[in-house]
């Protein structure tokens, strides 16, 4: 064989290896991620949680919308109308729910007013009655007899009131293909904070499936409102790697905050559902082996996970319906923590009498000065989950993410920088970061804290010598000693951050 | 074969002029009009360029097409020999030269008006409107205090945004470009504005929007995996609108959430 | 160059880069966020899902849990014995070490109460209760309110049983406040600073049945622990200090009882006890050091 057929050929294996490494033909297919408690389940139980987690919600490609959501969805309810037409027939009187009628008029009327649903027609779904559960092709409406026509044709036509939904899953649908498009890299697929570019970024990129979040305006209890999402993902969080995306539309914004809450939904489903099993009933591999060493019978233990497999619809229902009661309620008036008095006039006096809650409250994370370097930073902490003590000294969230208490001298409020946001930061702390709580503190005294803290970069030398002074000599009177040494610090050589141009605090 | 090349030669500038002529009209051209004084300026030192450059493409083409032509002629003509020709060389150095030369003194005075923090205007120099602080991948705003000046070090009054730059039109601004981390570059294609962010650096950028509007801002510097999608809004508002909208801003940035209970607090 | 090598280097050439430009066009298309999606609904309700529903946790249908009402109650009367050395555990925090509010955390030492053995072996802070309601359990009466105190950063008592809807309230005899986070599994979180000496106490109720114990800590003092029982009915009891503990007035038949301690987690998932109408019913466990892993 010549040198130039042997070319040839190593040119020719090389194009196919080409085509065949670049995937040209079958993209990678997107999966939701399966919790490590979910794994550590006996099979039979695993599987029955991953059948039923996917009956709820679906694959990334193939979503289901899973109507006891407080997710909206998109779509556009309606109800039929008595009818005189006889079967068989294809045309309905309908009436679309009085909020969604505009919405009906805006997606589907064209500009000469007739209707429009598109070449293959627009998906109905029947929610009750005689069709429930299917599903028929929209292809015409008529404004003046309130008609809508459909492709299939029906022997018997829908009673009076048989509701359905029109384009059902569309805001579900564009929310996923935003998400894929600007927070997937970070967030993964499932929202588990594990995306492709997660492992360069410090801090983490969040986790959904706890259902918990930072940067909300709800009392500690309440989940966070569609609001505070929405200013997250508009605004971003600076001081981290989420950006602004500030240039997408409300109705885009709308849509990625639905499918961010859904993605928190089915991951807080996951986690409780594993609790209830590995807690209540013990269902894990390690458990039963244990059991069965000690002696338990084989066919009881079958039974529990029978009974379990059998159960699982059950359980997803009432745990999806105490998931949804806690999602309306954060969106309730009386979960938003509004301050009882308007923010105290910024004053020495105010800033005085903060710096001494400081002192009493702050100082052991936040540090003597702000930095973020108090004592708790340099104690080993213990682990609630495992009962060990972490490896590292200092905070972890319950994420597992080692943090750093904010170092206040820079200026970078991650929640948001308004006196609200910083009063919002204190009285409902930050459940995930062990931020505590300070709900049961006076407002007057909340407002003086949040007038010293934003003072603080522009702190000069022995600004608050005095009052240092008095607070701890107070305490001495009250007897005892405190943590911090009791000395007040009179160094002036201690240079403000404020001051160093290189390190410009507040834009971070 | 002949044939083939000398039709390919002749065809392809032609074509590569057809298509320079009929872009602006197909919107192949410039993102817009340019949306500043200078940057007008900019727009017609480019067309210049682009003339002197068009003159000179044709001019050559036409000889290389004459002499691919001439020598596709089966000819049992000898050739002829050149060694070379001084004058020749010096004409087709000089000339070049010259017209260099031209361009590069023709233009001074806009790259000064746009480089040289002496030469900007006056009103934008005294009265910076905000620091942009470009970070991955997001532009971080900070305003003063509607009636102070911008200073280097953040003062306590003043208002911050992302992503959005409120100037106002129809007058030179100034803003300070900074980089909280890595190379970018703050870039407005329709005001024809691009500066490089560099690291350790706050570097004045002027510039004027003539009409009241949005404008697109993008990175144009490399800056990692958010690169493509660091884009971000300059709005230009008139005047009363410009001073109303600093107003409120300055307003939502000092919410105590006191007055909305119940209000969905957005912005 | 003569033709045919001109034609190998076309081919040569030019054939991978046609076939790159094809992949490269092929990748672009299909996957990821512009893959065809399909949505499909997911009704509401258990009953349009097509689950014939049965409530799940709590008003336990297993035979083997309950016995008739008509039979009389018994008392369970029992006692928890560590079988070999108790282990000598140092304390938390020493006394007069400098911790924060040293002057009531460290006034005395705060003991390690993760196994605590009385004289004779008892072991003190074991939950031993009913994983669900018996059947036909009905909760009669009002509940009493419980004390949930905290002195010096040691909450008192260890370890609490708290039935749902019952009225615990936390109290805190130091000077110095602190912050009394309960780690709830299904409850609604309870994370409230509880002020120095509140003696009026702020109040902390369970609107459900905790599936094990759940832990008291407090953020300011991380030393600081102690245990919650939350449940249902009132058929579960925590042993004293020597180790001996009471569940009375259970309807007579059998039953299977969960054992629970801090330093070993479930010691019992399913102790089988039979218990007789009207008489003390005696339970003597007893439990080696080796079963207490998590020291």
């Amino acid at each position: 064989m010549s040198i130039r057929r042997k070319l040839n050929i190593l040119f020719v294996l090389a194009c196919g290896f080409l085509i065949a490494g670049c995937d040209a033909f079958s993209p990678p297919d997107a999966k939701f991620v399966v919790r490590e408690e979910t794994n550590k389940l006996t099979s039979d139980v695993a599987t029955a949680v991953e059948k039923e987690l996917e009956g709820s919600f679906g694959t990334p490609h193939q979503l289901v919308a899973w109507l006891k959501l407080p997710v909206d969805f998109g779509g556009i309810p309606g109800a039929t109308e008595e009818s005189q037409l006889e079967g068989p027939l294809n045309k309905f009187p309908v009436k679309f729910d009085a909020e969604a009628d505009g919405d009906f008029i805006s997606q589907f009327q064209t500009e000469n007013g007739s209707f429009d649903f598109g070449v293959s027609g627009t998906r109905l779904d029947w929610m009750t009655g005689e069709y429930s559960g299917k599903s028929m092709q929209v292809i015409g409406y008529d404004s003046e007899t309130q008609l809508l026509t459909t492709k299939e044709k029906v022997e018997v036509p829908p009673a009076a009131g048989d509701t359905f939904i029109l384009s059902a899953g569309g805001n579900l649908k564009s929310g996923r293909a935003l998400y894929m498009e600007h927070c997937l890299h970070c967030h993964g697929v499932s929202g588990e904070g594990n995306g492709p570019t997660a492992q360069y970024l410090n801090p983490r990129p969040r986790d959904y499936r706890l259902g918990q979040f930072k940067f909300k305006s709800t009392k500690p209890a309440e989940k966070i409102t569609q609001d505070d999402l929405g200013r997250v993902i508009k605004y971003g969080i600076p001081g981290t790697y989420m950006p602004s995306f500030l240039l997408l539309d409300d109705e885009e914004l709308h849509s990625i905050v639905e499918y961010v809450r859904w993605l928190s939904i089915r991951g807080e489903l996951e986690y409780r559902v594993d609790q209830e099993l590995i807690l209540a009933s013990g269902l894990t591999n390690e458990i039963i082996s244990e059991r069965k060493a000690d002696g338990d019978d084989a066919a009881e233990i079958q039974e529990e996970v029978d009974e379990a497999v059998a159960n699982m619809p059950t359980m997803f229902h009432d745990l999806g319906d105490q998931l949804a009661e806690s999602w309306v309620l954060a969106e309730d008036e009386g979960s938003l923590i509004v301050p009882a008095i308007p923010r105290v006039e910024d004053s020495f006096e105010s800033r005085a009498r903060g710096r001494k809650f400081f002192l009493e409250k702050c100082t052991n994370c936040h540090g003597h000065k702000g930095r973020g370097n108090g004592t708790m930073t340099e104690d080993f902490q213990k682990n609630e989950e495992t009962g060990e003590l972490y490896a590292e000294p200092g905070l972890f969230d319950i994420w597992g993410n080692p943090i750093k208490p904010r170092n206040l001298t820079k200026g970078l409020y991650r929640g948001g920088r308004r006196p609200v946001d910083l009063y919002r930061r204190f009285y409902g702390g930050i459940g995930p970061s062990k931020m505590p709580n300070f709900a049961t503190t006076d407002p007057q005294t909340l407002w003086d804290t949040v007038n010293y803290v934003y003072h603080i970069p522009f702190e000069k030398p022995g600004e608050y010598t005095e009052v240092d002074r008095e607070y701890f000599e107070s305490k001495k009177a009250a007897g005892g000693e405190t943590t911090t040494t009791g000395e007040v610090d009179e160094s002036s050589e201690e240079k403000q951050t404020a001051i160093d141009s290189a390190d410009s605090p507040n834009q971070k | 074969m002949r044939w083939f090349w000398l039709t390919f030669f002749t065809v392809c500038p032609i074509v590569a002029v057809a298509f320079c002529v009929i872009a602006p009209g197909m919107d192949w051209w410039f993102p817009s009009e340019a949306g500043s004084p200078l940057g007008e300026r900019i727009d017609s030192l480019f067309h210049l360029i682009l003339y002197i450059v068009t003159g000179t493409f044709i001019g050559t083409q036409i000889a290389m097409v004459y002499v691919l032509w001439k020598s596709s002629k089966k000819d049992d003509t000898r050739a002829w020999f050149s060694h070379g020709s001084h004058n020749l060389e010096v004409i087709w150095t000089i000339v070049p030269a010259g017209i260099l030369l031209f361009i590069a003194l023709y233009q001074m005075d806009v790259w000064a008006e746009f480089r040289v923090v002496s030469q900007f205007p006056k009103e934008a120099r005294k009265a910076p409107v905000a620091e942009v602080m470009a970070r991955q991948f997001e532009w971080r705003i900070r305003y003063p205090e509607p009636g102070r000046i911008l200073q280097i070090q953040p003062q306590p009054t003043d208002l911050y945004a992302v992503n959005e730059i409120l100037v106002p039109a129809a007058k030179p601004v100034m803003i300070y470009l900074k980089t909280q981390d890595v190379q970018h570059s703050f870039f407005l294609p329709e005001l024809r504005v691009k500066q490089d962010a560099v690291p350790g650096q706050i570097i004045p950028v002027w510039f004027e929007a003539t009409k009241p509007g949005e404008y697109t801002l993008v990175c144009a510097e490399l800056c990692g995996w958010g690169h493509y999608k660091m884009g971000a809004r300059v709005v230009a508002l008139a005047e009363e609108q410009f001073e109303a909208a600093m107003e409120e801003l300055a307003e939502q940035q000092s919410d105590d959430g006191f007055a909305d209970a119940g209000d969905s607090d957005d912005e | 160059m003569n033709n045919s090598s001109t034609k190998q280097i076309v081919l040569l050439v030019g054939l991978p880069v046609f076939v790159i430009g094809l992949c490269l066009t092929g990748a672009g298309c299909g996957g990821g966020a512009n893959a065809v999606t399909t949505v499909t609904l997911k009704p509401a309700d258990l009953e349009s899902d097509g689950v014939e529903g049965a409530t799940v946790g709590g008003g336990g249908d297993k035979p083997k849990t309950g016995g008739g009402p008509a039979a009389g109650p018994g008392n369970l009367v029992g006692r928890f014995v560590l079988d070999g050395v108790a282990p000598n555990l140092s304390p938390l925090v020493a006394k007069g070490a400098t911790v924060k509010d040293a002057e009531y955390c460290a006034a005395e030492a705060v003991p390690n109460q993760s196994l605590v053995v009385g004289d004779g072996g008892g072991i003190a802070n074991v939950f031993i209760y009913l994983d669900k309601a018996p059947k036909g359990y009905k909760a009669e009466g009002e509940l009493s309110e419980l004390v949930f105190d905290q002195k010096n950063c040691t909450f008192e008592p260890h370890g609490l049983v708290v039935q749902v809807g019952q009225t615990v309230l936390v109290k805190n005899a130091d000077g110095a406040a602190h912050n009394t986070n309960m780690k709830v599994i299904r409850n609604k979180s309870f994370n409230q600073v509880v002020n120095g000496n509140d003696r009026t106490g702020v109040p902390l109720i369970y609107e459900k049945a905790e599936p094990a114990p759940i832990k008291a800590t407090c953020d300011f003092h991380a030393w600081m622990g102690a245990y919650h029982l939350v449940i249902d009915h009132p058929y579960a009891a925590c042993s004293k200090a020597d180790g001996t503990f009471e569940i009375k007035k259970l309807p007579a038949g059998e039953y299977k009882f969960r054992v629970w301690h801090e330093s070993a987690g479930l010691l019992e998932r399913s102790l089988k006890v039979k218990v007789e109408a009207g008489k003390d019913n005696k339970l003597e466990q007893s439990y080696s050091i080796g079963s207490f892993s998590k020291l």
